[in-house]
Parts: C-alpha cells; sequence; structure tokens
C-alpha cells in the first residue's frame, strides 16, 4: 500500500465537518433527553392510596412528586391506569391524568384516578377472588420530548387484595 | 507497521465502544432484571464493526483512505439499521429488585434515526470523494 499524503479537497473538508458536527450535535441532544428521561424517573417519588371501590368504580389517589434535572421539558406526561385480570381481560375504563415537567423544576400534588368497571366486570372481579387471583392495574407513562422520542412505560402491578376484595360485595 | 499499529488502535476503541460495553451492560441488565432483548446478534455486528476499524484504521494516509471510510460507513449504516431497527426499542421486565413485577418499555425515536443514519450516508459519500480525488489528481 503506497502512503500517499495529498491535500485534501473542499468537498472532503466540508463532508467532514459537515459529519462530525452532525454527530456531535446527535451525541449531545441524546444526552440531554437521557438526563431528563433518566432524572425524572430517578427523582421520581410517588405513593398511592390502596384502591377504593367508589359507586360502580374505583378510585386510586396518588401523590407524586417528580423533579426534571434536565433541559428537554416532559410535556405532558400521561399517566394512565387501568385494571385487567391476569389474563389480560379489561375490568375497567382507562384513567389518564397530566402532569406538566418543564426543564430543570420539580412538579408535586395529588393525582385521582377514578375507574369506572365494565359491564360484567364484577362479576369477573368475584370469580376472581373466589380461585384466590387478584387483579393487576396496568400503569402506563407515556411522553415526548421534542417530538424526537416517544416513550411509554407500562408497570404490571398486582392489586393490594383487601379493599378490592371488598368490592366483590357491591355490584355496580 | 505504523499502517498496521494504526489499524490495531482503531480496532480496540471500537471493540470498546461497540463490542464490550454494549455486551457487557445487556448481559448485565438480562441477568440482573430479566430483560427480554434480542442481544443474540450483537457479537456479530460489534466485530463486524472492529474489522471494519482496523481495515479504516490500516487505509489511513494511503490512496485507499476513501475505501476504509465508505467501508467503515457502510458497516456503522449496517449496525445502526439492524441494532435500532427502524427507531423503535423495546425492553421488558419480569423481575425489578428481586419482585416480580411486569414492565415494558417502548422508545420511539424514528425521526432521530434517520437523522442519525445521515452520518454514515455523509460518510459514504465523502469516502467516494475521498477515492475520487487521490486517485485523479497528479
Amino acid at each position: 500500500m503506497t502512503v500517499v499524503r495529498k491535500k485534501r479537497s473542499r468537498s472532503e473538508r466540508y463532508l467532514r465537518i459537515v459529519q462530525v458536527t452532525l454527530t456531535s450535535l446527535i451525541i449531545l441532544l441524546l444526552a440531554l433527553i437521557v438526563l431528563s428521561a433518566l432524572g425524572s424517573l430517578y427523582t421520581a417519588k410517588i405513593h398511592s392510596a390502596p384502591a377504593v371501590p367508589s359507586g360502580s368504580g374505583i378510585t386510586i389517589q396518588t401523590q407524586y412528586s417528580i423533579t426534571n434535572p434536565g433541559p428537554v421539558p416532559l410535556s405532558p406526561l400521561i399517566i394512565t391506569l387501568k385494571m385487567v385480570t391476569p389474563d389480560g381481560t379489561q375490568l375497567t375504563t382507562n384513567s389518564s391524568n397530566y402532569v406538566f415537567i418543564q426543564p430543570f423544576s420539580t412538579s408535586n400534588g395529588t393525582l385521582m384516578f377514578n375507574m369506572s368497571l365494565l359491564p360484567g366486570a364484577a362479576q369477573k372481579l368475584e370469580a376472581l377472588f373466589k380461585n384466590n387471583q387478584q387483579p393487576i392495574i396496568i400503569a402506563q407513562v407515556s411522553s415526548s420530548m421534542l417530538g424526537l422520542v416517544h416513550f411509554q412505560l407500562s408497570l404490571y402491578l398486582p392489586v393490594l387484595s383487601a379493599p378490592i376484595s371488598a368490592y366483590s360485595i357491591q355490584r355496580g | 507497521m505504523e499502517k498496521i499499529a494504526s489499524g490495531v488502535i482503531d480496532a480496540l476503541i471500537t471493540s470498546i465502544f461497540f463490542l464490550i460495553i454494549p455486551s457487557f451492560l445487556l448481559l448485565l441488565l438480562e441477568n440482573n432484571l430479566g430483560v427480554t432483548f434480542p442481544i443474540s446478534y450483537l457479537p456479530q455486528l460489534g466485530i463486524m464493526m472492529v474489522v471494519a476499524a482496523f481495515f479504516s484504521g490500516l487505509s489511513k494516509g494511503s490512496r485507499f483512505e476513501g475505501a476504509g471510510v465508505i467501508l467503515w460507513s457502510v458497516v456503522s449504516l449496517v449496525y445502526l439499521l439492524l441494532f435500532f431497527s427502524g427507531g423503535e426499542f423495546s425492553v421488558s421486565f419480569s423481575t425489578f429488585a428481586g419482585e416480580t413485577v411486569g414492565m415494558n418499555l417502548n422508545i420511539d425515536f424514528s425521526l432521530l434515526f434517520y437523522i442519525m443514519l445521515l452520518v454514515p450516508i455523509i460518510g459514504i459519500v465523502r469516502g467516494v470523494v475521498m477515492l475520487h480525488s487521490r486517485n485523479t489528481s497528479k
């Protein structure tokens, strides 16, 4: 292989500059997005009261505090709850709350999730409790960051049995 | 000798970023959090990147430097296309901190993904320009 050291052409130089600039911008943008997303998840403090049967539905009260340590806004952060059976059959309607978290700021407050029981859900719940099974709460957290990155985190959480079991005696 | 050393250094640096760190981190996640992630093709992709980096380093300063840039860019393009599969990333957890919970994380970054693809595409164009200018100029 012969070593030929020549002066770089103008187009070659420009392409190199464009490539390095674009790479740097992407890395910077990704770092800022990761900082905001992971920082918010790390600092999130969420305390849920046990699910309470209310009329023909179920209410879950949640206190939250989330800090966004990065420069990318999480607006809005959509938190959705729904209740399903272990085999995935939906028992309640979806209940959503919106949280707006500006860059470098903290948002805290109380969220109320009111979920109505779907037709036939009461019987399914009763059948579940008879079989010593529990319904599952699916919590979905989704957001868009500058329209560039959309994420959705789904959590499948077993429900505390005691307050929900009480529902089996009052059908909606 | 200088060329081979340059190739080896490039290959070593590439292996850290594209082979060792991804494999280590993803295996760590898989073992501790029960992540279901398609990591089976990750070593092959990493080795491909390391080989391309070696040849790219070997060709530095020669009239074939453009070919090295094209090879590296094509391999990077393949890596991005296969690894990020259209800008959608999904990770599922079955256990967390010893508790059995279900967790599913979906990330959609299609727009950013296509912007990312521009980098190796510009690299291919740059390689062609380099090959052309270094093999035609007197």
